[in-house]
């Protein structure tokens, strides 16, 4: 090529590149960025009656509560949800529980529309509300706030990771924690499970009477806040 | 003539002699075995907190202990179960949920009594409540088993009294730290009637410290002995590492009293205070996975022909390191001496103690070697033929965690693994590397050696079963 070719192909290339970039810019903001593609999965988790039973869902209308409390996440088992935050003393968890019981007289937050709607008919439900108390909690001898109530369902129970993995592939990050008491009987270990940018924990524990089993979820509540409260 | 006969008795002897000693290295091997196959195993699981048992009557019956599969309300969690001295193995789901909602196996021991009958003490987490059971057999050897009146609290272990010399043969006890006390005290459960109740009574003294780690034995005349640690605080001692006491104390009423050394019992290491492991990291977290060392530092163990106590602890000494001591006591449990089994070389950890028919005393450890890029876990049996003044040393393996799939940081092998004789043999058990497994996991390790002296003609004649 000579160098007057050379010239006139040069800024024509370079006006083609630009022309690509501009064409290229629209196709990218397409792709959901990291945030909003775990708050998809997230949504797309706390409505699935795969895993959750019907009165999960009343938990997830008042995240505010927890929210209000200062817990950053709660254990969603089987049969009760339990606080994240850990007490020393039974007297500090029952001033907290005290405090979260006067918030549960409080009128609901609406929920955002995806929300009202796959919720509408479990919050129709006419179910005793939950109890709120404080409870020690055996893994790690701490104590705790829980919800409860009985005969209450929250998490699915028989829901392996397996089926987890089959609806939504491998999680995104698997660790394992020794979960150490005060004395010495034999620690929990857990098999934990992350998802929708750990917003979301699947969590089995080696104490459980079949460990394939999903003991608990830990889900992040300002994350799943934002997600379900409208007002938030 | 006079020439030919010194001749004959010469060869006669060099004769008796290699008979002796080809004899002893045969019989005296030492016998290393992964009773874990993948059928047996199939959810690899940690096996960790291994303990052992073997029945008295017919010594090829082993049985063994560890988390494996948890009970649920349908089926029971298992004892691994030999009848061949440890060659093969089967899983037998005889530990029943005690009650509906009560979840385990938590820690767990087990023991047989005169008349070979199996016995596991049992720790089960109700709600946020733990309770103690002592599962006993009512029905066939593999029959599920039935637990009894629930008692005690953290960590219940289990001895029963099967000497026919004793007036309180069939007596079991099962010692278990109190954390219902201000300063949680060793206590211990003792029943008269294979653990349909239990009576359980304070027997360390806490009137100053926590206590921790308590263990027991029964002598041959029915009295029984616990050691005990105090914890006495972190002044002058190295992260990890505590200020304590080991004491021994005994019962000479069947478990009603606890204050035949005193009150709080006598010091195996005199009056100076030890430093002892009290700490979630044993090992080197820069260089790989890491245990738990806090109940893991005193064992106890009677030589039941003629009564002797010994009592293992671990104690930092001059050589900078965690080393294991074994003490010897004479005069039931009124003085001690003392003699280190481990080697001053390396932090050791997790003593187990065993005494033979002929006195061979048995200390099963675990060290750890940091010298290179990963950290390696040994675990050694250690034999002494003189009462504990010297000690002859085997690895039984050594161990990376770090590739293990189920070896989890802080509970690597548990608190406590498992060490017995019956008549001449030592038979063990701990939590370390697999061996012909599909997936390289932690697995229960099993092993057995014979333990004669080379001359102990009698010893090595003598049939095990």
């Amino acid at each position: 090529m000579t160098m007057r070719k050379a010239t006139k192909v040069l800024p024509v290339l370079v006006l083609a590149g630009i022309a690509g970039l501009f064409h290229t810019e629209p196709r990218a903001s397409a792709m959901p960025g990291p945030e909003a593609a775990n708050s998809s999965q997230l949504e797309k988790f706390l409505t699935d009656r795969n895993i959750w039973e019907e009165d999960a869902f009343q938990v997830f209308a008042s995240l505010d509560r927890w929210r209000s409390e200062g817990e950053s996440s709660i254990l969603v088992f089987t049969d009760k949800v339990v606080g994240g935050s850990k007490f020393e003393t039974p007297e500090q968890a029952r001033e907290k529980a005290a405090a979260m019981a006067r918030t549960m007289n409080r009128a609901n937050v609406k929920l955002s529309p995806e929300f009202s709607l796959s919720y509408k008919a479990a919050l129709a439900r006419k179910t005793p509300a939950l109890q709120v108390e404080s409870a020690r909690f055996m893994e790690d001898d701490s104590y705790r706030l829980q919800w409860k109530r009985e005969g209450a369902e929250f998490l699915k129970k028989q829901l392996t990771m397996r089926a987890v993995v089959a609806a939504y592939g491998a999680p995104e990050k698997t660790t394992t924690e020794v979960v150490q008491a005060i004395g010495d009987r034999r620690p929990a270990v857990l098999t934990i499970s992350e998802y929708a940018g750990g917003r979301l924990k699947f969590v089995q524990s080696d104490l459980s009477p079949d460990p394939n089993v999903v003991d608990r979820v830990v889900l992040d509540v300002p994350a799943a806040a934002a997600l379900v409260l409208a007002s938030h | 003539m006079k020439t030919i006969r010194p001749r004959s008795h010469r060869y006669l002897v060099t004769a008796v002699v290699l008979c002796a000693v080809g004899l002893s290295s045969a019989c005296g091997k030492l016998f290393v075995h992964d009773i874990a196959t993948d059928a047996l195993d199939p959810s690899n699981l940690a096996d960790t907190e291994p303990s052992i048992a073997v029945n008295p009557e017919h010594p090829r019956y082993v049985a063994i202990v560890t988390f494996s599969e948890n009970w649920s309300a349908s089926t029971g969690a298992p004892i691994w179960k030999s009848s061949d001295s440890g060659e093969t193995w089967t899983k037998k789901f005889q530990l029943v949920q005690p009650n509906p909602g009560e979840f385990g196996p938590d820690d767990q021991k087990l023991d047989f009594d005169a008349d070979g009958k199996i016995y596991v003490a049992e720790l089960a987490l109700a709600g946020g409540v733990i309770k103690d059971y002592v599962y006993r057999q009512t029905g066939a050897p593999d029959a599920p088993l039935t637990p009894g009146a629930s008692y005690g609290n953290d960590q219940p272990h289990l001895s029963v009294d099967r000497s026919s010399s004793s007036p309180l043969k069939g007596h079991l006890y099962s010692p278990f730290l109190d954390f219902g006390q201000p300063l949680e005290r060793s206590s211990v459960a003792a029943s008269g009637n294979q653990g349909i109740a239990m009576n359980s009574v304070g027997a360390g003294d806490n009137s100053s410290f926590r206590n921790r780690t308590t263990r027991s034995a029964i002598a041959p005349d029915g009295k029984v002995y616990i050691i005990y640690k105090t914890r006495e605080g972190t002044a002058g001692a190295p992260p990890g590492f505590e200020n304590a006491h080991f004491h021994v104390n005994r019962s000479d009423d069947g478990g009603l009293t606890w204050t035949g050394l005193g009150p709080a019992g006598v010091s195996v290491h005199g009056a100076t205070q030890v430093q002892t492991y009290f700490t979630n990291t044993f090992g080197n977290v820069a260089k790989g996975k890491w245990a738990r060392a806090r109940s893991s530092d005193a064992w106890i163990a009677v030589n039941h022909e003629n009564g002797d106590v010994y009592a293992a602890h671990v104690q930092r000494d001059a050589s900078g390191f965690a080393q294991i001591y074994v003490a010897r006591s004479t005069d039931q449990g009124a003085t001690w001496t003392a003699a280190r089994a481990s080697d001053g070389t390396h932090n050791s950890a997790y003593p187990e103690l065993a005494v033979t028919k002929r006195g061979v005393v048995g200390v099963l450890f675990v060290d750890y070697d940091d010298s290179g890029s990963v950290t390696l876990f040994r675990h050694h049996f250690a034999r002494s033929f003189d009462d504990g003044s010297s000690w002859d040393d085997d690895v039984l393996q050594t161990m990376n965690p770090n590739p293990l799939s189920n070896a989890a940081s802080g509970f690597l092998w548990g608190d406590y693994e498992g060490l017995t004789a019956a008549k001449n043999t030592f038979y063990g058990v701990f939590t370390g590397e697999s061996s012909g497994r599909t997936t390289l996991q932690l697995d229960p390790i099993f092993f057995r050696q014979k333990s004669c002296r080379w001359w102990w003609v009698g010893c090595w004649l003598e049939d095990e079963d």
